[in-house]
This record gives C-alpha cells, structure tokens and sequence, in this order.
C-alpha cells in the first residue's frame, strides 16, 4: 500500500472570452469536442455541471477496452470564473487516484487566461503524476484548438 | 466581477501514538470513537457528528463559537484500506460560504510497538477566507485531542 502526493499547474491563453471558455467546460456539446488526452476514446460519459453534480467517465488507449473511469464531483463553481472538482479514478475497479483540479479563468488582454492546479493522491503505485500532467497539457491543446 | 482567488497549499502532519494500529484505525473508523476527539474547542457550540465510514460514505459535523460563525465540514470517504489509509475529500463552508476544498490522506504505519499516523492534506482556499497556516494548525490540535484520547483511553 502506498500514497504518492503531487501536483502541478498549468497555465494558457486562449483567444476567448471567459464566458467562452467557461462554456466549453459547462455545456456537454462542447466540453466532448476535447475532454480526453491524446488519442485515448471515451466509451461513456455522463454530465451533470452543477455544485454537488456528479459525472461519470469511462474510458481507455486507442484499440483498448474502456477500462478506466473517472468519477467526478463539482465542489464549488463561479460561473466565468472558477470550477473546482474532485475525482476518483479506477483501472478495472482498483482505485488509482483521488484528485482536486481547480481550473481558474481570467480576462487577459482581449482573450482569456486560463490556470489548472491538480492536487493529487496517487494510489499503489497505479500511475505517475507525470503522466497526469503530460495528459492535461493534451487536454488544453485541444480546448485551445476548439477555442480557435 | 466579484474579487475571487484561490490559494493552493499542501501540508504534512506525523504523529507516534502508544497505541496498536487497529485501535488508531477505529478511532476514525468507529462513529462513537471519532466524536470523542474529532471535535472544536470546549467553549464551541457543537452540532451532532455524523459519520458514514465507508467508501462513498459522508460526514457532516459543525461548530462555532456561541453567538459567532458557524464552520461547516462535509466530508466524503473516497478510498478506505482498514488499518492502513484512509483517502477523503472535504469542504468547508463558514455560515453559508464555503472557504475551501481539500483533499486529505491519512495512513497508518506500525512503528514499534505503537503507531505511526501521517497525515497529508491538499488544500484549494476560496477567496481569502481561511488560510492553510490555519488549518494546519487546527488539524495539529485534533491529532493532539487524538493522542489524549487513546492515553485516557476513552477510543
């Protein structure tokens, strides 16, 4: 049994007003256009953006079966401004992680700033926080490619 | 746009307890165990504790001093290895406003004959209504109110 503790911080300009960018995590068209890292599928996901919500994900590597889920719940939510959620992800029902992802937006010039903070407990050695944070940046390309 | 900010923090608590890992372990699993310790100072007012340990499982507990704000925790147990780990998330809310969310860790280690307690929080702090200088302290004084607890024996 064992813990690792870590977390990182991202930041991006996005040419999009924060209302924009705000958007692209709340409403579900939107936020499936780029909420998966790199090449990885999502089989299913449920939506449910509000504070106290709680979504579901399920998911998996390219060619593979969608044995990864991540559970997701909305702790606090500024609208245009800040979301803060926790999850818990499993691989084939064995948790991996419980993690805080605080994403902040602010205006910058005439587009947006925008600031993720993960916070993380990795479980038995099931994944490293590279690697999380390798699959974020992909993850705010993308948003970045959407915004464009 | 109101004035908003977060301010993110992580810290670290280690604690040697004189006592069996199981017995340390039930103070935080045990409902009646964990309301013997898990609570604010003495001149606080307080609300019933209500602890659901399992997996899943929610905690709800509140205080404040008599006429003053009242704090607000609602925990949920994330990941839970008896007699090892315990994983939750939690947030707290000053009256109406919630001040922060944090994820926190707890595991226990034998060390000799007694017990090794770690305890590790990560913290995102709404708005610059608490600080995790604070909470760190607090959460010192808990463990402390843990460590009496298991010497008089009442966990």
């Amino acid at each position: 049994m064992s813990i690792q503790h870590g977390s990182f911080t991202i930041a991006r300009r996005y040419n999009a007003t924060p209302m924009r960018v705000f958007a692209a995590w709340a409403i579900p068209e939107q936020r499936q256009r780029w909420n998966i890292h790199g090449s990885w599928t999502v089989a299913e996901q449920t939506f449910d953006f509000r504070e106290g919500g709680e979504e579901v994900k399920r998911f998996g590597p390219p060619g593979g079966d969608p044995v990864h889920v991540a559970r997701t719940r909305y702790e606090d939510i500024v609208p245009d401004r800040r979301i803060v959620m926790s999850s818990v992800t499993a691989v084939r029902e064995v948790p991996t992680s419980v993690t805080l992802l605080t994403v902040e937006i602010e205006i910058a010039g005439p587009g947006s700033r925008l600031v993720l903070t993960y916070q993380a407990a990795l479980l038995d050695e099931g994944d490293k926080i590279e690697h999380r944070e390798e699959g974020w940046r992909s993850i705010l390309d993308k948003l970045g490619a959407t915004l464009a | 746009m109101t004035d908003r900010s977060v301010r993110h923090a992580k810290f670290t608590i280690e604690r040697t307890y004189p006592a069996a890992r199981e017995r340390v372990f039930r103070a935080f699993a045990d409902p009646a165990s964990k309301a013997k310790w898990f609570v604010g100072p003495d001149n606080w007012e307080k609300s019933n504790h209500k602890l659901d340990f399992r997996v899943g499982g929610k905690e709800t507990v509140s205080g404040g001093p008599p006429g003053g704000q009242v704090h607000y925790y609602h925990c949920t147990y994330q990941d839970i290895v008896p007699n090892e780990r315990i994983v939750t998330t939690y947030e707290m809310h000053l009256d109406e406003t919630r001040i922060s969310v944090s994820l926190a860790t707890v595991e226990f280690k034998t060390a000799g004959s007694g017990t090794k307690l770690i305890l590790t929080e990560q913290g995102a702090f709404l708005d610059g209504f608490d600080k995790p200088e604070l909470r760190e302290h607090g959460t010192k004084g808990l463990l402390d109110q843990l460590g009496a607890a298991l010497d008089k024996d009442v966990v």
